[in-house]
């Protein structure tokens, strides 16, 4: 028999429904227990049985069972990779010999056993018959005698492997006995199978077969599934009552005990660099490149390995192993110069290992060391911090490898006792645009280092340069006047980076000017300008654009300040910036130098002039604010009475001085007066309000 | 505020009084007259306050509102008319500054409204010095509160005298370019800081921004002050 046929469930046993019955067949349980009972019918008065048993080998073991297994091959078809396959653990066609190291043979009853005879088989010559052999037996046509209990047995067989799914005792049989009569059975052939190869579990066949039968080691009976079973026998015994015996008893041809299992696919593994050409520089990393795929996943992640070899593969070399499948490995070339490099990346799944090597050859050679010169700054030099300056060099690698060029830059401000980072794995261009550190020193150098994968050529500034904050220049200027007219005052501005706003505090003695204007003036002109006095002796001014705009890098005039001079004159009055911001265009202030400016007040040309207002409580009119306005003053608060009464002031600034008034409940009206000194005279004024 | 129909209360009071006047006359000759009946409560004593401070009876409106606050503490509408009867009668900075702190009873008694708050900001503006800011403060949240104050008790005191309440602080502080904002809410100068051509007021120009903001002020000040 090749070849498993296809199954089908008939209730308690698998048969194969395709082939016809050829006769009539009872079959008669010798345990006395018939739990299931199949029947088919082919033909007028063919006639089958089929029905569960019980069969205890009185002998217990025999000794051919332990231990004994065979490994026969594969049964048809041919497993595919990652296909459900069948295995045979037992496939016997009975032409190289019975019983082989494959069956014991015994007979308990009449001396009658089963041999290999060529009297029938359904391929090839011979096939076994159930009284071939002994005393008592038959030859070709003969009935088989009486009394017979003829074993045949196989196994164990280790059925414990979790990959296997199924399994099944098929063999074909040419049976001939005596049928059943009712219930009782008197010859015929039990199929069964053990797990202790005393006590067998199947099936009996009495009558007429001639067809393939399974029994099924999924589904014995009593015992169920097999499966998981570390041993398990089969067992084929023909049993003869004392009468009615025909020709040929039972006869096996073609016995096979198959597995199905899944077949593990092995793992596919395929490197991709190197590939062979290359040109590996001793003490460089490499990345080796590969993909490795596992067609079924499994049974377990895989596992990679990676070797080289510098003769084409004759004798490899472990890089590592035991390594997650990640695709790459940086490997460190090893002092082995070659010309017949060779990397093999395997991976295993836990089941097999596959494998995959570079397609050709590759060099291991040593490497070339790089040159580097620094040429600017080399020394000597002053640099404006904040400022871009361009470094240039000059790098080489004789054999350009194993990489391109990376260059890095440093600059240190202590002569090389603390080094800081510029740049790091640029390419080799010659030059970069740096902006030197916001530091003062005269303790800079530079310093260039030129990688080429294996070695690093250094060189620094030959020699210490300086580096010094750039400074913008905020600058007052002076004006001067008679007591009680205006000047104006120019800003300077000399900023050495883009400005987006100034914002600055103006001190000066109020009491001999005070601020009354403000304005952008030329190259800042489209800048808005605020002010006001904060205090009688300060103000702050704002220099800002409303827009994305920036006060470019220049010199000259941003803005006007407008002063009226107030006071006796013959003073002057320090103009003082402080707490200057001056951003840049991102909003960072930068580092201003300032310079003060100057009021200088004259002798006033004409005699104070006094504004009288008077502010009455809208809801008490009588009561009141006074406030008076004094030019060309003396920079002394006025003399101010109400209803003949000196008032106490307040100065509010900007030569304006505040009073109380509480007019009586009886008075019409209240006069007001006021008058202050200077060198040109007295000034006078008054004013009558009238009283609800 | 609680106040609202006291006047039709009072003249109710009044008819009552007068049908008892008369029903007394006609029921016996020679019976006691009847008096006529008072205020019994703070309520009523409030009432009657702000019907002497309406007739300018000023000193019998505080001795109203003293009444009031005597038979309850708490009754904050009365401290709120005592603020405004002292207001009406203050000469004095320290005058001005018992009314202010007659408005700040008034609040912390749960008195509230505009009412209030402009009496505040008229006491502030005359207690000067630090005062001031309050004045400015207490001015805009009247006029938050109600933008067309007219106050009851006294209806020519209106949110024009509010702005100029606020105007007059930020001057008598120096801020004019303030100041000058809340007196353009009352009548628009046109004045402009950075125009010199602007700095007039009337027929007169000004040489300084400062001087024409002042004497706009003063100008205001004359025309709605009194």
């Amino acid at each position: 028999m090749r070849g498993l046929l296809q199954i089908l469930d008939a209730g308690c046993l698998r048969l194969d429904v395709r082939l016809v019955a050829i006769a009539w067949i009872a079959i008669v349980g010798l345990s006395g227990t018939v739990p299931c009972t199949a029947a088919g019918q082919a033909g007028s008065g063919a006639r089958w049985e089929v029905r569960e048993a019980h069969l205890v080998d009185p002998a217990g073991k025999t000794p051919g069972h332990s231990g004994v297994r065979d490994e026969l091959g594969t049964v048809d078809p041919v497993s595919q990779p990652g296909q459900k396959a069948w295995t045979s653990l037992l496939d016997d066609d009975f032409e190289s010999g019975f019983p082989g190291a494959t069956w014991s043979v015994r007979a308990d009853g009449t001396d009658a056993v089963w041999e290999d005879w060529t009297c029938w088989s359904t391929s090839g010559t011979h096939s076994v018959g159930c009284a071939v052999s002994g005393s008592a037996a038959i030859t070709c046509g003969q009935d088989y005698p009486s009394g017979m209990q003829s074993w045949m047995t196989a196994g164990p067989f280790d059925l414990s492997d979790a990959s296997y799914l199924d399994a099944v005792f098929e063999f074909y049989l040419n049976l001939n006995t005596e049928p059943n009569s009712g219930s009782e059975y008197r010859d015929y052939l039990f199929v069964g199978a053990s797990i202790d190869g005393t006590n067998y579990n199947g099936f009996n066949y009495a009558g007429t077969l001639l067809q393939t039968l399974q029994l099924d080691l999924t589904a014995v009976p009593v015992e169920g599934n097999l499966l998981g079973e570390a041993q398990v026998w089969v067992a084929l015994v023909f049993v003869s009552d004392a009468s009615t015996n025909l020709a040929g008893g039972a006869q096996i041809d073609d016995a096979v005990l198959a597995v199905d299992q899944t077949v593990n696919q092995v793992p596919v593994v395929t490197v991709t660099d190197p590939v062979g050409g290359e040109s590996l520089t001793i003490g460089s990393s490499y990345r080796i490149s590969y993909t490795a795929v596992d067609p079924d996943a499994g049974p377990s992640s895989l596992g990679v390995s990676i070797d080289y070899s510098t003769n084409s593969g004759s004798i490899w070399t472990p890089i590592v192993s035991g390594q997650p499948n990640e695709g790459t490995y940086d490997w460190m070339v090893p002092d082995e110069a070659t010309t017949t490099g060779r990397i093999r990346v395997r991976a295993t799944d836990g089941a097999d290992e596959g494998e995959g090597v570079s397609s050709s050859d590759f060099s291991i050679i040593s490497n070339v060391e790089p040159t580097v010169t620094l040429l600017s700054p080399n020394g000597g030099e002053s640099l404006a911090a904040n400022a871009t300056t361009t470094v240039t060099w000059t790098a080489t690698d004789p054999d350009a490898a194993p990489r391109e060029l990376q260059i890095s830059l440093e600059y240190t401000t202590d002569d090389g006792a603390n080094w800081f980072p510029i740049d790091s794995g640029l390419a080799n261009t010659g030059s970069l645009a740096w902006t030197a550190p916001e530091v003062t020193t005269t303790q800079a150098k530079l310093r260039i280092s030129a990688w080429d994968g294996s070695a690093t050529a250094v060189d620094e500034s030959d020699a210490v340069f300086s580096i010094a904050l750039a400074y913008s220049d905020l600058t007052l200027g002076d004006a001067s006047g008679p007591s009680g007219t205006t000047v104006t005052v120019a800003l300077a501005l000399d900023n050495v980076a883009d400005v987006g706003g100034l914002q600055a505090d103006l001190f000066f003695d109020g009491s001999k000017a005070f601020l009354t204007g403000f304005e952008a003036v030329g190259r800042a002109s489209g800048m808005a300008a605020e002010a006001r006095q904060t205090g009688e002796n300060q103000a702050r001014i704002l220099l800002y654009y409303d827009s994305d705009d920036q006060l470019a890098t220049g010199s000259g005039d941003v803005a006007e300040l407008e002063f009226t001079l107030q006071g006796p004159g013959g003073g002057t009055t320090t103009l003082q910036l402080s707490d200057v911001v001056l951003s840049d265009a991102v909003g960072i202030a930068l580092p201003v130098t300032l310079t003060d400016g100057e009021l200088s007040v004259e002798q006033p040309q004409d005699a104070p002039v006094l504004q009288i207002s008077v502010l009455k409580n809208p809801a008490r009119p009588r009561t009141m604010q006074i406030l008076v306005r004094v030019a060309n003053g003396s920079g002394d608060a006025p003399t101010v009475t109400a209803g003949g009464a000196n008032l106490s002031l307040t100065s509010l600034g900007q030569a304006v001085y505040r009073g109380e008034y509480s007019a009586a409940d009886n008075a019409a009206t209240v006069t007001i007066a006021a008058s202050d000194t200077n060198i040109r005279g007295i000034g006078n004024a008054q004013i009558t309000v009238a009283l609800p | 505020m609680r106040r609202g129909s006291h006047s039709i209360r009072f003249l109710l009071a009044m008819a009552v009084t007068v049908v008892a006047t008369v029903g007394g006359g006609c029921s016996s000759d020679d019976s006691t007259p009847t008096q006529p009946t008072g205020p019994s409560g703070a309520s009523g004593y409030t009432e009657r306050g702000w019907e002497r401070y309406e007739s300018g009876d000023f000193d019998g409106a505080l001795s109203d509102f003293a009444a009031a606050l005597d038979r309850d503490a708490t009754y904050g509408e009365a401290y709120a008319g005592r603020g405004w009867t002292q207001l009406a009668q203050a000469t004095s900075v320290s005058a001005m500054q018992a009314a202010g702190n007659s408005f700040v009873s008034a609040e912390s008694n749960g008195e509230s409204g505009a009412y209030v708050q402009v009496g505040r900001a008229a006491a502030s503006l005359g207690s000067a010095g630090t005062m001031l800011a309050t004045a400015v403060t207490q001015a805009r949240a009247a006029l938050e509160t109600d933008p067309g104050f007219v106050f009851e008790h006294r209806t020519s005191i209106t949110a024009i005298d509010v702005r100029l309440i606020e105007a007059f602080a930020q001057a008598a502080q120096g801020n004019f370019d303030a100041a000058l904002i809340a007196a353009d809410q009352v009548s628009d100068s046109g004045i402009d800081a950075s125009q010199s051509a602007t700095w007039q007021v009337g027929d007169e120009v000004y040489a300084s921004y400062v001087g024409a903001v002042l004497a706009h002020l003063h100008a205001l000040s004359q025309q709605y002050s009194g």
